[in-house]
């Protein structure tokens, strides 16, 4: 009689060494992926950067500054479901507006619409924030963490209002902080964007963006 | 091209970890050695780009591990790989499998997440708390799936070749 841990393991079959070339595929692999990774994230603050003037200019004002959640929060229109979509690369989702879908992800973000939005589109494909959901887990802010009352899940969080009514949630996590930017007037309330933000986890997967 | 520091380090862990992480992928593939290469590719590519990540984690091992439980996890998903689970090992099993033996067999009858349990727990010798936070379960899940799991395995090897008190685990 054998005990389990033994027949897994003659089951896995023997200990081979790996051959250079092997390594080397390997590698080639790796450095291809990241070159990938470091154009889209590029393309993708090209766009958000863009989407930020557009708000800020619509807006007349500027987006500065941690604050509390404000007193106002916009009614309710959409509703919050359990996600049963493909989930992003990176991040696990719980909920979403109900019918919304991924709309691209990579590592480090993704963004999320409703299922009729504009199709990724351009060389780089560009995605559109308005009237959807960036995520991103992001190593280039530095909300004060320490300074908030709010928390998400279980995680210390700031909340950003800008002028023009984007709302932006931070969740602290290790060296960088989970990111929920709700598009100025999409109809959800404050706490849908809060129990969103919660409902996502962060895995392993998951590359924090720098910029 | 020029050789970074993550070059040199990516390579030394994959000339050491390889093979480890594609006998754990076999398992977890119930001995599907083409995915399981395409498994353990996945990962590292994954692993090479997130090489500043796994370099801060506090756990390498688990997060190399995670990041294998989620690939399966993912496999699973696409529909043109979802496996056919069958009670009964088909009798035109290859070469390789029946070689390997009935282990195999027995964890082809088992779903991905549940063998996933199984090796952790067994193999990789994990307690229940490090094999929940590896696959993303609760600890209540992790002990039901590993009951389950075992009841299936006594079923489809035999008293004789396991019986309970092979399979205790301490933790």
């Amino acid at each position: 009689m054998t005990d389990l841990r033994t027949l897994l393991a003659d089951a896995a079959g023997p200990v081979v060494p790996t051959a250079p070339g092997t390594v080397d595929d390997d590698l080639d692999r790796g450095r291809r992926a990241l070159r990938r990774h470091r154009l889209r994230t590029r393309a993708t603050r090209g766009v958000l950067a863009a989407a930020v003037v557009a708000a800020v200019a619509v807006g007349g004002s500027t987006v500065l500054g941690w604050s509390t959640p404000p007193a106002a929060s916009p009614a309710a229109g959409l509703e919050l479901a359990a996600y049963t979509g493909d989930q992003p690369a990176g991040f696990d989702l719980a909920t979403a507006p109900a019918g919304w879908v991924v709309r691209t992800s990579d590592p480090g973000s993704f963004v999320l619409a409703p299922p009729d939005a504009p199709p990724p589109s351009g060389p780089a494909g560009a995605v559109s924030y308005v009237d959807a959901v960036a995520v991103s887990l992001s190593a280039d802010v530095a909300p004060d963490f320490a300074a908030s009352t709010l928390t998400v899940g279980d995680r210390p969080a700031v909340w950003q209002v800008a002028d023009d009514g984007t709302r932006t949630v931070y969740v602290e996590r290790d060296d960088a902080a989970l990111t929920v930017q709700v598009w100025a007037g999409l109809p959800l309330t404050d706490a849908q964007v809060v129990e969103l933000a919660a409902g996502i986890t962060v895995t392993p997967d998951a590359v924090p963006s720098f910029g | 091209m020029t050789t970074t520091t993550r070059d040199e380090q990516f390579r030394a862990f994959v000339t050491d970890g390889r093979p480890q992480l594609l006998r754990t992928a076999t398992l977890l593939t119930a001995g599907d050695r083409h995915l399981a290469e395409d498994l353990v590719q996945t990962v590292l590519t994954k692993l090479y780009v997130a090489w500043p990540a796994y370099q801060r984690a506090g756990n390498r091992e688990g997060y190399v591990r995670r990041m294998l439980a989620n690939a399966l996890v993912d496999e699973h998903r696409r529909p043109w790989r979802r496996e056919l689970r069958v009670a009964e090992v088909p009798e035109a099993a290859t070469a390789e499998r029946t070689e390997a033996g009935p282990v195999l067999g027995a964890l082809r009858g088992l779903p991905p997440g549940m063998r996933a349990v199984l090796v952790f727990r067994f193999l990789h010798d994990l307690t229940v708390a490090d094999t929940a936070a590896a696959l993303g379960l609760s600890e209540g899940t992790v002990k039901s799936q590993t009951s389950k799991a075992l009841d299936h395995l006594r079923r489809a090897l035999g008293p004789a070749t396991l019986s309970p008190a092979t399979t205790r685990s301490p933790r």
